[in-house]
C-alpha cells in the first residue's frame, strides 16, 4: 500500500516536538492529526465508471478530484484535473467507452486520519500532489484533504485567537 | 447438474408444448425443459398434433411474454431462449438448459471505529525507562486535551440487493453496528453537526490508551527513569510523574501538574493549569526556568528562577534564587539566603540572611497586585495586546495605511475591511482598559498587611522592598516577630509574630 510511513513519522514528529515554536506553525500545530483539519468526506467514482462519467461528475460537483474506489469500495486511485489535462486532453481516448482506471493515479499516497498534519504536508511538497486521502485500517475512504484545507484551517485558528470577550 | 438435485418453479403450457423450469435448491440457477403433451403423457402423437408440431413457428417474443408470467425476463440468456425456440420450431426436444442466473448479494459493511488520534496499545500503563528509544516510544502515541476527537464511529454501510434465477430480489445482511467500549474519561457524541458518523470525544487531558477493545484516557504519565537535554522534550497535557533526575536543559511541560521525586538541574519545568512538586534539590542553570498556574514545593532550591500564580513553599533552603509567587512565599521550616523573593501577599521564614551578610531582597510586590480584580484587567489588556499584534501581522500594509483598502475589490475588500473594523476597536478597547488600570493604581488602599514573618533570625544583608521603600537589616534580629508595610504611611514596622494573613493556594 503506497501508504503511511510509521519510521519517518516518527522522526519528524520527534524533531518537531524538540523544537521550540515557530511562530503560528508551532510544532504543537505541525503535531496534530489531521482530525484537527476536518477532513471533508470523499466524493467516489468506480474504477469501472467511464472517464465520460467521472468528468461529469466532477463538472456537477464542482470540484477538482475524486477518489476511484475498486469493486470492494476500497482507495485503488485519484483523479484530478491535472491528470485529465497530462493524460486525456488532446489524447485519442474514446471518454464514453474507457474506465477511469486507465488514466487515474493508481495507488495514490494516503494517511490515516491519525497521521499529523507535518507529515502530510511534507508529502504533498516532495510528492508534488495537492491532495491526500484519508483511509481507514481496511484502506476504504473516509475523507480527503489538500494544502487549501491546511491554510484555511490556518486563517481560521488565527481568527478565533481573535475573538475575546 | 443431476435432474433430481433441482426443485420444480414454474410449469406452463403454450398451446401443446409443456415448459417446465427448474431451479437449483437455492434458486441461483434456472433450467427449462420443453416437451410436447403427447411425449410428456407417454402417448403417441395424434396425426393433429403432428401437423401441429409441423407447422409451429413460435415467436421469441411470444415465448418470453409466456415466460414473464412467472419470472423477470429480463434476466434471461436471450441466445439460450432463441436456440431453444429454434428447437421447439423444428420439434426437438428441449431437456435441462440453463436459461438465468441470480446474482449474490454483496452484503453490507460492518460499521468500524476509525481512530483519530495515534493510541498507546499495551495492556499497562505507559512505562517508560532511560534511553533514547525508549523516549521515541513517547512519540508513538499522541496526548489529548478535553475536547479532543478521539475517533469516529461509521455506521454499517448498505451493501447490494441480489437476485435469485427468476429475478426475484435477494435482500443484502445487514453490517453489524460498531459498539465502541470506552470509560468515563471519553464521551460519545451521538450527532456531530454535518457528520455521518458519531465521534469519540476526550472528557479528560491525558493520552488514550486501548486495552482489548476499551479505550480510555490516562491523565498521569508515569516516567521512571532520569531525563536530559539530549533527550529532547515533553510536553504532556495531563499530570507528569517522575521517578528520576532531569538535568542540562531538559524541557518539560505538563499541563496539569508535574511531580518529580529526584533532583532537577538546570532544566525548564513549566505547568500552566497545576502546580509543581519536587522531592530532591533544584539548581539552575542559563536556562533553567520553572513556571506554574498554581504553587511550587521544592526542598532546596539553588540559583534558580522561579515564578508561580501561587505560593512558593521551600522546606529546606533557598540560596541564590530568583523566586516570584503571586500569592505567598512559605518556608516556615525554610533558610533564604541571598538571591530575591518576590510576593504579592507576605513571606515566611525560618531565617533570612546568613552569618556572612549575603545580601538578600525580599520584595512585597503590593496588594494592588493582589487583587485578583487588578490582575483580571492585566491580564486583559495582554490580551488585547497579543492579538492586536497577530491582526496587524495579519492586515500587513493596511494596518498602517488604512485608506489603501480602497484601491481592493469585491469580497476580498469586504474581508478586509471587517479586520480593520475588528483592529480599530482593540485598539480603542485597549486604551479603555489602559485608562481602568491607570484609575486603579491611583485610588489603591491598603487592604491587607503585608509584612515578613521571621521564626529565628534575620541577618545583616537583608533588605525588604515596598513601594519604592526598603528596610535594611543592620544587625542579627532574633525571631520570632514580623516586620509589617504600612502603605498609608509608607514605612516598615516591626512588632510581635502575626501569621500571614493571606489564604494559601498550596
Amino acid at each position: 500500500m503506497a501508504h503511511h510511513n510509521s519510521d519517518k513519522e516518527v522522526e519528524l514528529s520527534m524533531k518537531l516536538a524538540s523544537q521550540c515554536d515557530l511562530g503560528i506553525l508551532s510544532g504543537q500545530f505541525l503535531c496534530q492529526t489531521l482530525e484537527t483539519l476536518d477532513p471533508q468526506e470523499p466524493l467516489i467514482c468506480k474504477d469501472t465508471d467511464s472517464i465520460s462519467h467521472v468528468l461529469s461528475f466532477l463538472q456537477d460537483n464542482s470540484i477538482g478530484s475524486v477518489l476511484i474506489v475498486d469493486s470492494q469500495g476500497k482507495l485503488s486511485g485519484i483523479f484530478t484535473e491535472r491528470d485529465f489535462l497530462t493524460k486525456i486532453f488532446n489524447c485519442d481516448f474514446d471518454l464514453e467507452s474507457t474506465p477511469v482506471s486507465e488514466v487515474m493515479t493508481a495507488s495514490p499516497e494516503s494517511q490515516f486520519l491519525s497521521g499529523t498534519i507535518a507529515f502530510a504536508l511534507n508529502l504533498m511538497a516532495h510528492g508534488g500532489f495537492r491532495h491526500i486521502p484519508i483511509v481507514d485500517q481496511e484502506n476504504y475512504p473516509i475523507g480527503i484533504i489538500s494544502v487549501k484545507d491546511v491554510v484555511n484551517y490556518i486563517v481560521r485558528e488565527m481568527n478565533r485567537a481573535l475573538d475575546l470577550d | 447438474m443431476n435432474d433430481n438435485d433441482l426443485v420444480d418453479a414454474f410449469r406452463l403450457d403454450i398451446g401443446t408444448l409443456h415448459v417446465l423450469g427448474k431451479t437449483t435448491p437455492d434458486k441461483s440457477k434456472l433450467f427449462l425443459s420443453v416437451a410436447d403433451a403427447s411425449a410428456s403423457s407417454g402417448r403417441a402423437m395424434t396425426v393433429e398434433e403432428k401437423e401441429q408440431q409441423f407447422a409451429r413457428n413460435i415467436k421469441v417474443e411470444t415465448f418470453l411474454k409466456h415466460l414473464s408470467r412467472h419470472m423477470d425476463v429480463e434476466r434471461v440468456n436471450l441466445n439460450v431462449i432463441s436456440d431453444i425456440v429454434r428447437m421447439v420450431n423444428s420439434g426437438s426436444p428441449v431437456i435441462g438448459r440453463r436459461i438465468s442466473k441470480g446474482e449474490e448479494p454483496v452484503p453490507g459493511r460492518d460499521g468500524r471505529m476509525v481512530l483519530s488520534k495515534k493510541v498507546y496499545t499495551t495492556d499497562k500503563t505507559f512505562d517508560f525507562t532511560t534511553g533514547m528509544s525508549a523516549l521515541a516510544e513517547l512519540y508513538t502515541f499522541d496526548f489529548v486535551s478535553e475536547g479532543d476527537i478521539l475517533a469516529r464511529i461509521y455506521p454499517p454501510q448498505p451493501g447490494e440487493n441480489g437476485h435469485d434465477a427468476l429475478g426475484h430480489v435477494v435482500p443484502y445482511p445487514e453490517g453489524n453496528k460498531a459498539v465502541p467500549e470506552f470509560d468515563q474519561t471519553i464521551e460519545l457524541d451521538p450527532h456531530p453537526i454535518g457528520k455521518s458518523y458519531e465521534v469519540l470525544i476526550a472528557a479528560a487531558d491525558g493520552y488514550p490508551i486501548q486495552e482489548g477493545d476499551k479505550l480510555r484516557i490516562v491523565e498521569t504519565l508515569q516516567i521512571k527513569g532520569d531525563l536530559k537535554g539530549s533527550d529532547g522534550l515533553i510536553d504532556f497535557t495531563g499530570t507528569v510523574k517522575l521517578k528520576g533526575n532531569i538535568s542540562s536543559g531538559f524541557k518539560l511541560k505538563a499541563k496539569n501538574g508535574i511531580r518529580i521525586k529526584g533532583t532537577v538541574d538546570d532544566a525548564r519545568l513549566e505547568s500552566s493549569n497545576g502546580g509543581i512538586d519536587i522531592d530532591g534539590k533544584v539548581s539552575g542553570g542559563d536556562d533553567s526556568l520553572i513556571t506554574c498556574e498554581q504553587s511550587f514545593r521544592a526542598g532546596i532550591v539553588h540559583a534558580v528562577k522561579v515564578e508561580v500564580k501561587g505560593d512558593i513553599i521551600v522546606t529546606k533552603e533557598a540560596r541564590d534564587a530568583i523566586l516570584s509567587a503571586d500569592s505567598s512565599i512559605y518556608m516556615p521550616k525554610g533558610s533564604l539566603i541571598g538571591g530575591h523573593a518576590y510576593c504579592a501577599c507576605g513571606a515566611e521564614f525560618l531565617n533570612v540572611g546568613s552569618e556572612s551578610q549575603e545580601r538578600t531582597v525580599v520584595e512585597l510586590s503590593g496588594d494592588l497586585e493582589a487583587k485578583a480584580s487588578y490582575s483580571d484587567l492585566k491580564l486583559k489588556a495582554d490580551k488585547h495586546i497579543k492579538a492586536l499584534e497577530m491582526l496587524k501581522l495579519h492586515l500587513g500594509r493596511f494596518a498602517d495605511n488604512q485608506s489603501e483598502v480602497d484601491t481592493l475589490q469585491g469580497e476580498f475588500k469586504n474581508k478586509i475591511e471587517e479586520q480593520l473594523t475588528r483592529f480599530n476597536k482593540l485598539q480603542k478597547n485597549l486604551k479603555i482598559l489602559e485608562s481602568k488600570i491607570e484609575r486603579a493604581r491611583e485610588q489603591t488602599v491598603s487592604s491587607v498587611n503585608q509584612g515578613v514573618n521571621v521564626i529565628e533570625a534575620m541577618y545583616p544583608g537583608v533588605e525588604i522592598h515596598a513601594k519604592g521603600m526598603v528596610f535594611h537589616c543592620k544587625e542579627k534580629m532574633q525571631g520570632p516577630f514580623s516586620i509589617q508595610f504600612n502603605s498609608a504611611e509608607k514605612k516598615f514596622v516591626k512588632g510581635k509574630y502575626e501569621p500571614l494573613s493571606c489564604t494559601f493556594k498550596g
